[in-house]
């Protein structure tokens, strides 16, 4: 369906789940489509078969070319058992086309299975050595260099799809929302895309935010797999198998109990500024403020090998030197594992391996595809070029550590004195976030109302 | 009353400034000011004293408000359609356009007999039919705001902006207005202003009054109302402020952590700066290289135009120069050098290549001209055309209109069409330079002096001295000049009123 943005941001929630609205010039960019997700292992968050392909003489993961995120609340009423088994068989049935990950936010929690929620959300074990026990899902918190007026929201259900056929994700959300009018009031749609120039054609983002008319898409380089130019999806800083699972790490009690295989899922909606980035940042810059400053980078390269992960030590060195961080060195001195670790399944993570998983992708969406309250979400008529962020983490405390290093918050408490969004701060500069939530992600057999079950 | 946030970028300035003037985080209202919101469209008002009545159309229909000093708006029966504005005459005094003339709009005060006592030239192009006087001061509208006008001293400063069709209302007790300060504010509220007169008058006493600057002044440019200035600072990092001049606010317009100020990188001195309506560029150095960057007013955004580092060892960055929207700077690259545009996007744009080193450029709206040094001047448009201009011996030049002005190694002021002709030669100080020239008064800097120059006739007056003067320039406001030791510096205004009487 061709809808304009306008009338996408004026229409219900069915009809922009049914359109494709500028994500439809993707289509005409991409080369013939590849099949979808395939149903996975116990771990809905993580993707089998994934392609690894070599860049710039670096191991690099190729994510699925499309994603879609629905969030949702419960409409009040509903009855839980039968929304249950609706639910599953609805994800089910979608699952030979796309990808689909279901993460739950703190509402639903606290709405509707309040008890059983005390009971079985697993407690974050390290956060709570101060005293105050502390759960591994928190609600989502504000950081030092998010611009005045993020939103924190409150959505009850958040569901990820993704696959390499654009109508197929699109097809896959609908289906499921489509179907579920009565049970989920969808409060968001939110779109996007990354790579496709693995194989050296022009890539997604870049053919996207030309078409879009974004300022600095013409200085995005060809093959880039995100707006920004570098590659994210390094073999070497993506979290291995299971790495990102409640109770692998021991962060959290969650092992044997019934979020055992789930995670945690942060979402937020970050806009870039691509003209600031190319035009005031060079490339040797830029690689500085990706990853850690005076790292040396031949001009022109993309993917940036991060196998000498940073320690605090380094970060603040560099910092009182130069004034300036990384966001890569930054965030490794938390999301990199410190020593060698037994996890509780007795696989052996060693020292500088990356715990999140990540699985963020650019938008157009200025914030979002469409919003049941466009005023509260502010949204605008216009394409704008950000990135959908969305991330697992083992707790939501784990993801706050992680996002405060990269405002210069280091995991040893020390507090370097960087202006917000400046230009010492790497990429903040000019990254400006809009919306955060924390979720928790069920493990595949709990996936539908989690918890709800037992209330039967 | 309470301070109305209009800028986030000036923080610094608060640093920056000694006294007299005073910099703002906040653009305040002046002092006394009322302020009153309401809900919905204010469709007419009325000044009576101090008392305001109002008729507000909103969802739920049109109702009549009555704002008295002290007390919160109380409803009136009254219908809204008796609410009509009831403006001060204007018999003591008329606004007069220049019709695009190159003169400025002006307000002439008539005295009893009907004839004109002053003739105050004005620093913007008025609305004339919106004039309305009261205890010696003249309110009208001109671009987006209401200014008012001294009748005696011709002291002009800009109140506030005002919502678009608004016609402000002035008594002798002060000033009515829907306010337009706050942009992000929702359409849907309307904000009326009072002013008191005192607080007009006081507004009137700060125009214009030069200030220190905390650090030395590297390098002034000037554009209409705006006065754009780089000063140097204790870390390391050079500073772009700008002085709008008729709402007396000073504001840091380079980030304080971007470009010019890159961690790590910390710039060099800012050695050149040209200003353009709101948009400033400005010379600073980037890997051991000099670096053209540009901002505006508003955006909080810096963006890096060219940088040398990236163009090859042989090539330099020359001469910058602004006028309106027109913003350009030239780029040396062996026998050629380009001149080049800044685009709305904050792109740099080659418009032409001229043969040798470009000593000096002007601009005058959509005209740009660039002295080689041969003495050629080279004139281009945006829009295509090009034309040559000789002036043998040239060291500096300005281009206005259909003129060209250019100070000469002879000591002359040569005055030239664009075709060529050669209008009037003027001697001048001796070594003066740097010339300007706006509604046909020609500025020159020679040693610490600034002078002015009737172009039409040669006469020819000094108005400064200045010990360390950094630049002049001369722009509908007047002349603004800088001085500067290795500490500090001092901008100041010598206001076109002045200017004139000087040599007219």
């Amino acid at each position: 369906m061709r809808l304009t943005r306008r009338e996408l941001i004026a229409g219900t929630a069915g009809a922009a789940l049914a359109a494709g609205g500028i994500y439809e010039l993707a289509d005409h960019l991409t080369a013939s489509p590849e099949p979808g997700g395939a149903v996975g292992p116990r771990e809905q968050h993580e993707l089998q078969g994934l392609r690894v392909v070599e860049n710039d003489g670096v191991e690099v993961v190729v994510p699925p070319l499309f994603h879609q995120v629905v969030t949702a609340t419960v409409v009040p009423g509903t009855q839980l058992a039968d929304a249950r088994s609706r639910f599953e068989d609805a994800l089910a049935s979608i699952e030979d086309r796309a990808a689909v990950t279901v993460a739950w936010g703190l509402p639903y929690f606290r709405r509707h299975v309040a008890a059983l929620a005390g009971r079985h959300v697993p407690t974050d074990l390290r956060a709570s050595e101060t005293g105050r026990p502390v759960k591994a899902l928190l609600d989502a918190r504000r950081f030092p260099s998010d611009p005045p007026g993020v939103i924190l929201e409150a959505n009850d259900v958040a569901a990820l799809f993704r696959g390499d056929v654009r109508r197929d994700v699109d097809g896959a959300a609908a289906q499921v929302f489509g179907g579920m009018r009565d049970v989920f009031a969808v409060t968001s749609i939110r779109k996007g895309f990354v790579g496709g120039g693995f194989s050296g054609g022009v890539g997604l983002p870049k053919r996207m935010a030309v078409a879009a008319g974004i300022d600095g898409a013409d200085l995005i380089p060809d093959t880039a797999e995100l707006f920004l130019g570098l590659t994210s999806t390094q073999k070497a800083s993506l979290g291995p198998h299971r790495i990102a699972n409640l109770e692998t790490l021991g962060y959290t009690d969650a092992a044997g109990g019934y979020f055992e295989g789930g995670t945690h899922m942060h979402l937020s909606h970050i806009r870039e500024n691509l003209a600031a980035w190319y035009l005031n940042f060079d490339h040797g810059e830029r690689i500085g403020a990706a990853f850690r400053p005076g790292l040396g980078v031949a001009p022109g390269v993309q993917t940036v090998a991060e196998d000498r992960p940073a320690d605090v030590a380094a970060v603040e060195a560099r910092f009182r030197s130069e004034s300036r961080i990384g966001h890569s060195a930054s965030i490794q001195t938390v999301s990199r594992l410190g020593r060698d670790t037994v996890a509780a399944d007795g696989t052996i993570y060693r020292r500088g391996t990356s715990v999140p998983q990540r699985a963020d992708f650019n938008t157009l969406d200025n914030p979002f595809f469409w919003s049941s309250r466009p005023e509260h979400d502010r949204m605008e008529p216009d394409p704008a070029a950000g990135v959908h962020f969305v991330i697992f983490n083992p707790t939501s405390d784990d993801f706050h550590r992680t996002r405060l290093a990269m405002d210069g918050v280091l995991p040893d408490g020390t507090r370097l004195p960087l202006p917000p969004r400046g230009r010492g701060q790497g990429f903040n500069a000019v990254l400006a976030t809009t919306h955060r939530q924390n979720f928790l992600v069920p493990p595949r057999a709990h996936r539908s109302f989690p918890l709800s079950e037992l209330l039967d | 009353m309470g301070r109305v946030p209009v800028r986030l970028a000036v923080a610094g300035a608060a640093l920056l400034l000694a006294a007299p003037a005073v910099a703002y985080v906040c653009h305040p209202d002046p002092a006394g000011t009322r302020s009153l919101s309401v809900t919905g469209q204010v469709v007419a008002y009325r000044l009576q004293g101090t008392t305001v009545t109002l008729a507000v159309r909103s969802q739920s229909g049109c109702q009549v408000l009555v704002w008295r000093r002290g007390a919160r708006p109380g409803p009136s029966s009254a219908a809204c359609s008796t609410v009509r504005p009831n403006r001060a005459p204007a018999s003591s005094a008329r606004l007069v356009a220049a019709r695009g003339a190159d003169r400025p709009d002006r307000l002439q005060v008539l005295g009893r007999d009907g004839r004109t006592v002053h003739s105050w030239p004005l620093p913007v192009a008025v609305r004339v039919d919106a004039l309305q006087v009261s205890r010696g001061l003249a309110a009208y509208r001109a671009r987006n705001g209401i200014w008012v006008t001294a009748l005696a001293s011709g002291r002009t400063t800009m109140v506030a902006p005002v919502r678009r069709g608004d016609v402000p209302l002035l008594n002798t007790n002060g000033l009515v207005y829907q306010d337009n300060t706050l942009k992000a504010a929702p359409r849907s509220t309307t904000t009326l202003k009072f002013v008191p007169t005192r607080a007009v008058r006081g507004e009137l006493a700060q125009t214009g009054r030069g200030f220190r600057t905390g650090g030395p002044v590297r390098a002034l440019s000037v554009d209409g109302t705006q006065a754009a200035f780089a000063v140097g600072g204790a870390n390391g990092c050079d500073r772009v402020m700008f002085w709008s001049i008729p709402w007396r606010s000073v504001f840091q317009v380079s980030q304080k952590a971007g470009p010019t100020c890159a961690p790590g990188t910390r710039s060099g001195r800012i050695t050149a700066l040209a200003l353009a309506g709101n948009r400033a560029e400005w010379i600073t150095t980037h890997r051991g290289r000099p670096m053209l960057v540009a901002a505006d007013g508003i955006g909080c955004q810096e963006w890096v135009i060219r940088r040398l580092s990236e163009l090859g060892p042989r090539t330099a960055l020359g001469a910058l120069a602004g006028d309106g929207n027109t913003l350009v700077f030239s780029v040396e690259n062996g026998p050629v050098t380009t001149v080049g545009r800044v685009t709305g996007p904050y792109r740099g744009r080659d418009l032409a290549g001229v043969p040798g080193a470009v000593r000096a450029l002007s601009a005058d709206r959509w005209q740009i001209g660039a002295l080689t040094t041969g003495g050629t001047i080279t004139l281009n448009s945006v829009h295509g055309f090009r034309r040559h201009v000789n002036v043998p011996g040239a060291t500096s030049f300005a281009v206005r209109g259909s003129a060209v002005v250019a100070t000469t190694r002879q000591g002359r002021l040569a005055v030239v069409s664009l075709s060529g002709r050669r209008l009037h030669s003027w001697a001048i100080p001796a070594g003066a330079s740097h010339v300007d020239v706006q509604y046909g008064i020609a500025i020159v800097t020679a040693g610490s002096s600034v002078y002015a120059v009737d172009v039409a006739t040669g006469r020819t007056a000094r108005l400064a001295v200045a010990t360390g003067l950094v630049g002049a320039q001369i722009e509908p406001v007047g002349v603004v000049y800088a001085t500067t030791t290795a500490r500090r510096g001092m901008i100041r205004l010598i206001p076109m009123s002045r200017v004139e009487t000087a040599v007219r």
